[in-house]
């Protein structure tokens, strides 16, 4: 997509993946839980990866960290800054991980040693990066943690993690991230396990550390309504495959795979009063091992036509422009709503009447 | 909007009056002291309707989840009364309360916690059979029948819950619920450990079964968008007590407490263009301990109306005075000195 | 487009479209098969499995075709050391006990006592745990208090008393009624903090939300939620049962001639280590390979049935 010669590296170019594949070997069989997915992020963007449980989309970031289980499979390729990833020694991992790429998880104590105050291990992270005294770089600390939204910074630095909310924690790893000054945050689910008035919260200070530190990011959930609102570019992630990309607005907008389609249908919404009835997307995700030919989405699609259960659809440009599907039929999708195409099901009215004749 | 949402019946089925709820906090060791108490409920009254149903609405700690279950007598009360069709529940037997659980029942939020591993799907749905004495009068097309109403095939019947992806394991619970055709079901956090496009088909699931059994919700969630959805009326709840209830349609319009302002500007809206221009009320820190709760109104550690726009003498009145529900019109009740409603959505 | 119909399968012979809300993409299987499945794999444990089976078969089978009785028999010749005499491969003692029957019998009596002792001790530990960790309170204190006096006060003492107060020596159910009545502590307490935490799942709270008594929510819920750490307890409950049966027997309190224990096997031959060595090992080994087996039996049933290895779908 880069004007870029041939062998010289774009330097705004901060994160190419290219035809990834991750599989776990089980006692079912290899579970291909990513199945070639190819996107880039530049400078400065945010890119959010949007998915359901066992789409792939946390999986991917993980293999580019190095974070995977041993018995992972991994092929294809990712590259930070140009260079190769998969495949380095742990310590070269562990150092872009420190310095290139800042990870947040769902679960902040991952990231954090219990035994260690919240400001020491602050002022650890700007040590490493800065040449300041310990004292400077405590009270860096202390400013990083006021950045972040902590109230009382100067006492919750002597803090330990334990003695902080959730929501406390999540804050203090986004201002660890911030004194690292990576070039990529990569936030996995970093609102799931909070209360929503947390949520916001945490997430007004991940975008306080995206503007103090100019990192491009990458925000990984299962929740549209976090998509919507925090960034430019979305992937939308389906059994391991990238099914759709495109602007924010695109995704909702003007979505084009069906799946994506059928997401924004499920929703219920609190910004308009009560509809009739949403229209779910039946049944369930494919089993992710031993995938059968063709769209992995046309079990459940209400268009699928016999070439979508042989041909895998590949993700192709729609309209020229940026905005890319994974559908053969993605042009009968203009304009179309949830509705058109997803039915809400209604219950058998004989099977009711069975139930109320026998109580 | 108010009157196609109304509740057809209006009789009262189940009614909460001054419910509390205190749980001791022991120290560790041998001997156990008790050394404080968790006020999870204070005080709360609450209406059920024939056919609505009402969302109960909270963070986590809210005590949602506890005047669920101090509803259905799963655990006993400090103090207050909980009336089914006009009885008390609270002063009732075990053996006394057996009957009446026919007509209560529960759907819970873990679809992987609430059935039982060691049982298959059908035995899962038989036992609330077994246990009132009904399985043997048709019982088994019964749990047929009623695996075909959520959604399942029967023919899965002899397969065990790990077996069932999360969506179906919800059903599966809906299914033991409805077995012995209750009149009041609380459904605690139904949806929300499910992914978005299995989440729908659940929600739609509740909702046909509400019109054509004739029940009754008590939906506890924190997902306003949700409750928004699918509750004819809403109760907010905020560290053990409401703090504003009114009609779905009241709520949302003209939300008048902070918090459940706060609260609805907090839910992110799937829509982009909506997100980039919509006004935000946010708060700071987070919900105070229940082992102390603040003096006077709740929230006021929180309130960005307490913190930003108040006059110290104002402020007084928050901490030293506790607001009550006060009815603002219409039954829209809420628990604020200076309540003002906000239209966010 | 077909309408897709999520709540009734067209036809019960059709297979289900893939469309529909019950769906399921994997085989089936059962988690007897999972658990098999993984047990398999544990390859101490299989090996241990087949000497076990082997042991087993030998000790039961084996005597309804061997020609000696595991009494005295005055025409056969004394003391032939082991791997001598085709017709006697184990030797003979100086009494004129074929050694072989008498191993024969003894290790069906060891397995026995182990089986019937283990299953008394797991049955009341199973039950007595259950109890105490459903109710807590004051019924589980006083009934853990008696647990903790039973585990104070030693074990062989009582077996002692009790078993020296017997006329003429307990037969090897008595022997194995004895054993299994007092060793079923260990298991109580494993068991009651099991079921301490199950009590809080929701699936309990279920069935309490559904009127369920206690009775049944003990025996039909609690209990076979625990199976996987009885069977394990079972195995080696097997184990200490044994050697509990072979201490007994050697210290001349268990099972008296006639009749025949491994451990009564090694009493009489302590005397005469150096002199007919295979008398006093050949039993000793048959212990240590019965317990081995069965504990390392009873460590990949653990692995096989730990929850955390099942795959789980979504």
């Amino acid at each position: 997509m880069s004007a870029a010669p041939p062998g010289a590296h774009d330097p705004d170019l901060l994160l190419q993946i290219d035809d990834l594949t991750v599989g776990f070997p089980t006692d079912d069989g290899l579970v291909q839980a990513v199945r070639g997915v190819s996107y880039e992020l530049r400078r400065g963007e945010s890119l959010g990866i949007v998915g359901e449980s066992g789409s792939g989309k946390s999986v991917t970031s993980l293999a580019v960290m190095g974070l995977l289980p041993q018995t992972a499979k991994i092929t294809g390729s990712a590259k930070v800054h140009g260079r190769e990833v998969l495949g380095l020694s742990d310590a070269a991992i562990s150092k872009i991980r420190g310095n290139d790429i800042a990870m947040i998880f769902q679960d902040p104590l991952t990231s954090l040693n219990p035994a260690f105050t919240v400001g020491f291990q602050l002022a650890e992270a700007v040590l490493v990066h800065r040449e300041v005294t310990k004292k400077e770089a405590h009270k860096r600390a202390v400013e990083l943690l006021d950045l972040v939204g902590i109230p009382f910074p100067e006492q919750r630095a002597h803090a330990y993690p334990h003695e902080l909310s959730g929501g406390m924690r999540q804050r203090v790893v986004i201002a660890i991230a911030m004194a690292n000054n990576p070039s990529i945050i990569i936030a996995d689910e970093p609102t799931t396990a909070l209360d929503v008035t947390v949520q916001a919260q945490v997430m007004e200070s991940l975008q306080a550390a995206r503007r103090e530190t100019g990192a491009a990011l990458i925000l990984i959930t299962h929740d549209l309504g976090v998509i919507a609102g925090h960034v430019d570019r979305v992937n939308v992630m389906y059994a391991g495959m990238l099914v759709e990309s495109g602007t924010v607005d695109d995704i909702f907008y003007s979505p084009r795979m069906p799946y994506s389609l059928g997401l924004l249908g499920s929703l219920p919404r609190m910004d308009e009063a009560r509809h009739e009835r949403l229209t779910p997307i039946l049944g369930t995700p494919p089993s992710l091992v031993n995938m059968p030919p063709g769209c992995p989405f046309a079990p459940r699609c209400p268009m699928a036509e016999d070439l979508c259960r042989e041909q895998e659809p590949e993700l192709r440009p729609v309209d020229g422009g940026p905005h890319a599907a994974a559908c053969h039929f993605s042009d009968r999708l203009e304009g179309a709503s949830p509705a058109d195409l997803f039915k809400a099901p209604t219950l058998d009215a004989d099977l009711i009447a069975d139930l109320e004749e026998q109580q | 909007m108010t009157t196609t949402s109304a509740p057809t019946g209006t009789g009262t089925v189940l009614s909460a009056r001054n419910l509390v709820k205190h749980f001791p906090v022991r120290s560790k060791g041998l001997i156990k002291r008790k050394i404080g108490e968790v006020h999870a409920v204070c005080d709360v009254s609450l209406d059920l309707r024939e056919r609505e149903t009402l969302g109960l609405v909270g963070e986590s700690g809210c005590g949602k989840s506890t005047t669920a279950r101090l509803l259905l007598s799963l655990i006993p009360v400090t103090s207050g009364e909980v009336h089914y069709q006009g009885k008390s529940l609270t002063t009732l037997s075990r053996a006394e309360m057996r009957p009446v659980r026919r007509d209560l029942q529960i759907v819970f939020q873990d679809p992987f916690a609430s059935l039982d591993p060691r049982m298959t799907v059908s035995e899962i749905i038989a036992e609330p059979l077994r246990i009132h004495g009904l399985y043997n009068d048709g019982g088994r097309n019964k749990v047929r029948d009623l695996l075909q109403v959520v959604g399942l095939n029967p023919e899965h019947g002899n397969r065990y819950p790990h077996e069932f992806s999360g969506g179906q394991r919800q059903r599966i619970g809906v299914a033991r619920a409805l077995a012995l055709r209750p009149k009041v079901m609380v459904l605690d956090e139904p949806v929300s450990a499910l992914d978005v496009s299995i989440q729908a088909g659940v929600i739609n699931l509740f909702e046909e079964l509400q019109e054509e059994l004739d029940l009754s919700y008590l939906f506890v969630s924190h997902d306003l968008s949700v409750v928004r959805h699918i509750a004819d009326r809403v109760a907010v709840m905020y560290l053990g007590k409401i703090i504003e209830e009114g009609t779905t349609e009241q709520l949302f319009a003209a939300a008048a407490h902070p918090y459940t302002q706060a609260l609805i500007s907090a839910i992110p809206l799937p829509d982009p263009r909506k997100e980039r221009t919509r006004q935000r009320i946010l708060v700071t820190g987070d919900v105070p301990s229940p082992v102390n709760p603040p003096s006077g109104c709740r929230f006021r550690t929180r309130c960005p109306k307490f913190a930003n726009q108040l006059t110290d003498s104002d402020k007084q009145r928050c901490i030293n005075e506790e607001p009550v529900l006060t009815d603002r019109g219409h039954g829209h009740n809420s628990a604020c000195h200076y309540a003002e409603a906000l239209k966010l959505v | 487009m077909s309408d897709i119909d999520t709540h009734r399968p067209p036809a019960a012979a059709t297979p289900p479209s893939p469309g529909e809300a019950e769906a399921i993409t994997t085989k089936e299987r059962t988690q007897l098969q999972l658990v098999l499945s993984r047990f398999v794999r544990h390859k101490v444990a299989m090996i241990s499995l087949g000497v076990f089976l082997l042991i087993a078969a030998w000790a039961f089978l084996v005597p309804h075709v061997w020609p000696h009785p595991h009494t005295i028999d005055r025409s056969i010749p004394q003391n032939v050391p082991w791997f001598q005499m085709w017709e006697h491969p184990l030797g003979t003692t100086q009494l004129g006990h074929d050694l072989m029957a008498r191993m024969m019998k003894a290790t069906q009596n060891s397995i026995l006592v182990g089986l019937v002792a283990a299953t008394i001790g797991v049955t009341i530990g199973t039950v007595w745990g259950a109890v105490a960790g459903f109710y807590r309170g004051w019924i589980d204190a006083v009934m853990m208090r008696i647990v903790d006096v039973i585990i104070v006060v030693p074990v062989l003492v009582i077996y002692l008393v009790v078993a020296g107060s017997i006329r003429g020596g307990a037969s090897w159910y008595g022997l194995a009624i004895l054993i299994g009545l007092f060793a079923w502590t260990a298991e109580s307490r494993i068991i009651r903090g099991h079921v301490m935490s199950l009590r809080e799942r929701e699936y309990i709270e279920a069935a309490r939300a559904m009127g369920a008594s206690d009775v049944r929510i003990i025996f039909r819920h609690l209990i076979p939620n625990t199976t996987s750490i009885i069977v394990v307890a079972f195995t080696l409950a097997i184990a200490i049962a044994i050697i509990a049966e072979a201490a007994l027997s050697f210290l001349g309190f268990g099972i008296r001639p006639p009749d025949i224990s491994l451990g009564q096997m090694i009493q009489q031959a302590q005397t005469a280590v150096f002199v007919r060595p295979w008398l006093f090992y050949l039993p000793g080994l048959m212990i240590v390979a019965i317990v081995l087996a069965i504990n390392f039996i009873g460590d990949g049933l653990r692995d096989a049935l730990d929850p955390r290895q099942t795959m789980v779908r979504r």
